[in-house]
């Protein structure tokens, strides 16, 4: 069991947002700011004490946050992405904390750009196994840091901001890490909503999980990921580009038929899809910037790489490329944007393979476990596509149209016959309940009183009045 | 005028298709996501979540004489459905939707009804893992394993109290009794790692301490005549252990009910496993306050630990 201490916090009940307000985000800001101060020794253990309780400094927090997120109205709480963007608003001067004695100067002594090497991660479960692979975007950056800190040896303080979804809102809390130059580490724990204790153990526990692998371990974590997170980048570049398997090249003027999982289907040219609508191009612009980003933080733009992350890598090379040689001269942001990072992914590659230049024998991005797996909400169908599906075991979702509502062969065959049955015609046996006994207390069979509570019927409400 | 609810076969057919298929592949997160934003698939979880909670729902009030209330519990297991189709909890709607599935398939197997013991329904479970799948990590059969073996001991316990079985062999049924609930409580443990804030998890890992508290009461009273003093008070110790256990879990759910209230969230998170009926409602007493009170009084009657 991990060392976890409870510091006690302004409670988030109380000081006139207690109404139904979701603020345990903003609570999880400041403590995890105001811890990364106290590590830095800019502000001292009693300024600690006496801020970390403040209602003065989270009501300015509060109120300049609600100036910044205005699309929120009445009490408001914070999306990752929101918690994302609002440290590096901070960073950069834009939550003014003079009046609490907290200073820009202060401030510029902590790594808050979200670059992978900033002091905070945020970490969401999102019901995912391990932190990091719940598959949203920030999922890579959460595991790309994790792993990070993993490798890092010595002395230092790390904030996570934790969420933990919570019916169909949340809920926040911060851990923070101290690891000492041994390796030795220890946490803290803060929870605004009364402080409350039990769900310390578990979280710091999920984070010690990734912490707390090999190095081979972290790599496939790392890959698993990678992978997971991108959904909608595959969707885009796995599913709807097609590379020749001997040259390497886009087969010109594909044209994609796009099948949602049953409900509709469109068809899209690839080049017509990725560049010519504006949010799909910018949308993958960022992506591409993001999964480069996330390459650096998890090592991988190096020499020596395995095959798996080499692979990943010249994938997101053929994508940029693509991307640049059909939309670099009517979109002057691809050019600025993504030149750069083809750049350093040819070099990457380069020194991966130096006797092939990146530029010639650029290996497919696209494999076949790739294309038959990521496969689900939304379904791009080539004739490749299809080949290898007709010559494999199909997953659900290739197969899934309103039509064909067939129970299929194969190995969940059984599974599946039972449980339309069940639903269809089913009926369901009573489940059991509590037998009406209850326990009885050894030191009272003891003391001979054992009897009175066995065969309890009615209220326990009576059985409490027995002594 | 009520409006009639129909869910049109070919959907869901494919909806079952689909969570198996997904099951199958360990729930890949991000193609969760994807479907989170398909609004027919949502919906066609959520009637099928709702068509299979309803006959549970209307099974359960049955066997409590609350048949009246039938419609407005469904009403309220729909509400929470719903609160679960938003994107941020798609994700637990389909684990919930697999869930409910593959327990739904269970409990209409007409072999069910005579897996009396836990030891017969591990053993029926294992036999017919290739059509249920594996059930280890679904928390409605970990409730059902749990009840039955509760009701087990019980049993047992009225046997050695009539003397109407041998020592012995009720010491080696309660010996594999508790390996079994070991095995159970690892489980229990390990969803509730996982997520911490569920209060139906929480209510499995309490029914196992009031279970494993039971099971010392049985153990004591097989073993009265031949334990000696030392013995009893290892025993007792054991069981206070056990009731303290129970009442740290008792009042999580009180504080994930009360974080509930408090920040107006839509649902008490776990909820949907007991289809938005009280979670305790399978004990002798649903109300929170008065199984604790029967805990603490049970933990109370010991001399303090030092």
């Amino acid at each position: 069991m991990p060392d976890i201490k409870q510091i006690i916090v302004l409670d988030q009940m109380g000081h006139g947002f207690d109404k139904g307000n979701q603020a345990c985000g903003i609570h999880t800001f400041k403590n995890a700011i105001l811890s990364l101060l106290l590590a830095s020794k800019a502000i001292d253990q009693s300024n600690f004490d006496k801020l970390s309780k403040s209602p003065d400094l989270f009501n300015t927090i509060y109120l300049a946050i609600k100036g910044i997120i205005t699309n929120q109205s009445g009490d408001i709480d914070l999306s990752v992405p929101n918690f994302l963007d609002l440290i590096e608003r901070f960073k950069r001067g834009e939550i003014n904390l003079d009046a609490h004695g907290i200073t820009k100067k202060m401030i510029d002594h902590l790594k808050l750009t979200v670059d992978g090497a900033q002091d905070i991660t945020v970490v969401d479960s999102n019901h995912a196994t391990q932190y990091g692979l719940g598959g949203e975007e920030y999922d890579l950056d959460t595991a790309a840091m994790i792993a990070n800190l993993a490798r890092r040896k010595g002395e230092y303080t790390h904030s996570f901001a934790v969420t933990q979804f919570y019916a169909s809102f949340g809920h926040w809390m911060t851990a923070v890490l101290h690891q000492e130059t041994t390796g030795k580490k220890s946490w803290e724990f803060m929870d605004s909503y009364k402080n409350q204790t039990h769900t310390k153990g578990p979280i710091v526990s999920k984070i010690e999980e990734v912490l707390n692998k090999s190095e081979p371990e972290l790599q496939a974590y790392l890959i698993e990921a990678y992978d997971k997170s991108n959904v909608n980048f595959n969707l885009w570049f796995t599913e709807f580009f097609y590379f020749d398997d001997l040259t390497y090249a886009l087969i010109e003027d594909a044209t994609i038929s796009v099948v949602v999982t049953g409900i509709q289907t469109t068809s899209k040219n690839i080049k017509q899809y990725c560049l010519d609508d504006n949010k799909n191009r910018n949308e993958i612009i960022s992506n591409i910037i993001h999964r480069m980003t996330f390459m650096e933080t998890a090592d991988w733009l190096k020499a020596s790489l395995g095959k798996e992350e080499i692979k990943r890598v010249k994938a997101l090379y053929a994508i940029t490329k693509f991307m640049l040689d059909e939309g670099a001269i009517a979109h002057i942001e691809i050019k600025e944007k993504l030149e750069p990072v083809l750049t350093r992914l040819a070099g990457i590659i380069e020194l991966n393979n130096p006797t092939v230049t990146a530029h010639e024998g650029l290996q497919a991005p696209v494999s076949p476990e790739l294309v038959t797996t990521e496969v689900i909400g939304t379904t791009a169908m080539t004739s490749h596509k299809l080949a290898v599906e007709n010559a494999g075991d199909k997953t659900f979702a290739a197969s899934h149209s309103p039509s064909d509502a067939k129970i299929t062969k194969g190995a969940a065959s059984q599974t599946v016959v039972a449980m339309i049955s069940a639903v269809e015609t089913g009926e369901p046996s009573p489940a059991p309940h509590l037998l009406n006994r209850l326990v009885n207390s050894i030191a009272n069979i003891i003391r001979g009183l054992a009897e009175v509570v066995t065969n309890f019927i009615g209220s326990i409400g009576t059985l409490i009045g027995i002594k | 005028m009520v409006k009639k609810f129909i869910m049109h076969k070919d959907a869901k057919r494919n909806t079952i298709r689909l969570l198996i298929d997904l099951n199958k592949r360990a729930f890949p997160s991000s193609e969760i996501l994807v479907l989170a934003e398909n609004e027919e698939i949502k919906d066609n979880i959520k009637d099928l979540c709702l068509i299979m909670g309803s006959k549970l729902i209307k099974k359960e009030l049955e066997n409590e004489g609350n048949l009246f209330t039938f419609l407005e519990s469904k009403k309220h297991f729909n509400e929470v459905l719903k609160a679960m189709q938003c994107k941020k909890t798609f994700v637990l709607l389909i684990h919930f939707a697999w869930d409910l599935l593959q327990f739904y398939t269970v409990v209409c197997d007409p072999k069910l009804q005579e897996q009396t013991t836990l030891a017969q329904l591990n053993k029926f479970l294992r036999i017919k893992e290739s059509i249920f799948g594996n059930c280890d990590n679904n928390p409605f059969i970990l409730e059902y394993k749990i009840l039955t073996m509760y009701n087990e001991v019980v049993k047992l316990l009225e046997k050695i109290e009539r003397e109407i079985v041998d020592v012995d062999a009720a010491n080696i049924k309660l010996d594999n009794l508790l390996t079994a609930l070991a095995e159970m409580q690892a489980t229990a443990k390990k969803m509730h790692d996982a997520t911490p804030f569920d209060s139906f998890i929480i209510y499995l890992n309490f029914a196992i301490k009031y279970t494993s508290s039971q099971l010392a009461e049985a153990k004591f009273k097989a073993n009265e005549k031949s334990y000696a003093i030392g013995d009893k008070e290892t025993i007792a110790s054991q069981q206070k252990l056990f009731f303290i256990a129970a009442q740290e879990e008792l009042i999580k759910i009180k504080e994930i009910r009360d974080f509930t209230i408090d920040t107006c969230q839509s649902f008490i998170l776990g909820e949907q496993y007991s289809f938005g009926r009280p979670i305790l409602r399978k004990l002798p007493a649903i109300s929170l306050e008065d199984v604790y009170k029967h805990v603490s009084h049970l933990a109370d009657s010991f001399p303090k630990l030092t």
